[in-house]
């Protein structure tokens, strides 16, 4: 089986079927990257498509310095995050939709507890806003680190950046969200 | 006392196991264990809020676009080809010439060979027409996706309505029947009270 770096020195040199390699190989895991940033599976699709198009584009600039999966992760990466930037609203919206969908319970006995559903509903609310508190950055390393399960060191590599900076910059995602929650919650019990 | 780093408590909240002098330090600091547990809200929420998984539609099975661009050179050289179009480059000179019939044999024809590049003709006529029906045949099947697709998300998009509106009407059914409880329990506090003021007078 062709290595990856094997895989981009035939398409550097022409051979363009051997792209359709890389596509298989990685098409998704990067589609599941870009869904937990962006939340919106036909925008992941499309997505995932416009970045490798950009990576095909971009492959004669790879030099193999750090691994091809890395590489690809980190265009992926900042082109959600551009994408998160551009369309902050839609993206928001379709993050209230993604959870109306992601806590949706199928289940006929709890249509009696209208009290109940009212208060998971409340509390779905309470997440999204605190969510919503983070830039696309700090969304990144969540998705990286929580979703993803990736180490320190390989999100550094990812991202470009030092591990601890990664820290840092988790550090201030789950404080954000740890501190909007509570005083969410807090405002909460407090207003009648 | 020194408090513990951001990089300690990070460590800590995803190694619990590495490090034991951060546990004993959060034991004893009550400062470093606040922040701490707001880290644990803060990545409780995260896990809650992770998305979904989701079954993902197959690729659709037309060429990719690294392949669409010289795949579409190809189809325009072809075409241009069997239309009897010809490029030439000659002395740094890049020119196009259009003849039905090579030039070197358009002076001196005989029947015989009139009837070969006639023949040669035909064949590239033919082939130019297969290969327009088959751009037509596959223009129309992307149309035809292409429609499907749009119809499918007219569909969740109506579906996405349809339930906003019944979780709308949901919320304010909650609401209300919230509000009624609350009412009824002071209603009930009321009764309670005249019954006692009722049996002490």
């Amino acid at each position: 089986m062709l290595s990856d770096m094997e895989c981009v020195e035939k398409v550097i040199r022409g051979e363009t079927e051997c792209f359709d390699l890389l596509v298989e190989r990685y098409r998704s895991k990067v589609q599941s990257l870009v869904y937990n940033h962006v939340r919106q599976s036909e925008t992941a699709q499309d997505l995932t498509q416009d970045i490798f198009f950009k990576v095909f584009r971009k492959l004669d600039k790879f030099k193999g310095e750090s691994k091809f999966s890395s590489w690809l992760y980190r265009i992926a990466v900042n082109e959600c995050i551009d994408y998160i930037r551009s369309h902050k609203k839609k993206a928001e919206e379709s993050l209230e939709l993604a959870f109306e969908k992601g806590f949706e319970v199928l289940d006929t006995s709890e249509y009696s507890d209208v009290q109940g559903r009212h208060e998971r509903k409340v509390e779905r609310q309470l997440v999204q806003k605190a969510l919503a508190t983070l830039t696309p950055e700090m969304r990144s390393v969540i998705v990286l680190k929580v979703y993803e399960e990736r180490t320190f060191e390989e999100i550094s590599e990812i991202l470009s950046i030092p591990t601890s900076t990664v820290k840092s910059r988790l550090y201030k995602a789950l404080e954000n969200l740890g501190r909007s929650y509570r005083r969410r919650t807090l405002l909460r019990e407090v207003t009648p | 006392m020194k408090h513990l780093t951001e990089t300690q408590l990070i460590d800590h909240l995803f190694e619990p196991q590495a490090d034991s002098s951060t546990k004993q330090h959060l034991d004893h600091c009550a400062n470093c264990r606040e922040q701490f547990e707001v880290l644990q809200d803060g990545l409780s929420i995260a896990r809650q809020s992770e998305p979904e998984p989701v079954a993902w539609k197959q690729p659709r099975s037309r060429p990719s676009l690294w392949k669409r661009v010289p795949l579409a050179a190809a189809a325009v050289l072809l075409v241009a080809s069997l239309l009897g179009f010809r490029a030439d480059y000659r002395e740094g000179q890049f020119s196009v010439q259009f003849s039905l019939f090579p030039r070197s044999n358009v002076q001196s024809v005989s029947d015989q060979e009139l009837q070969t590049q006639l023949a040669e003709l035909e064949k590239r006529v033919a082939a130019a027409l297969d290969y327009h029906t088959a751009r037509t045949a596959n223009e129309l099947n992307e149309q035809f996706a292409a429609l499907q697709e749009s119809q499918y998300r007219d569909l969740v998009k109506l579906s996405i309505q349809v339930k906003e509106s019944l979780d709308n009407t949901e919320l304010q059914t909650g609401k209300r029947i919230a509000m009624l409880n609350r009412n009824l329990e002071v209603l009930k506090r009321h009764t309670g009270a005249d019954a006692q003021d009722g049996a002490l007078q």
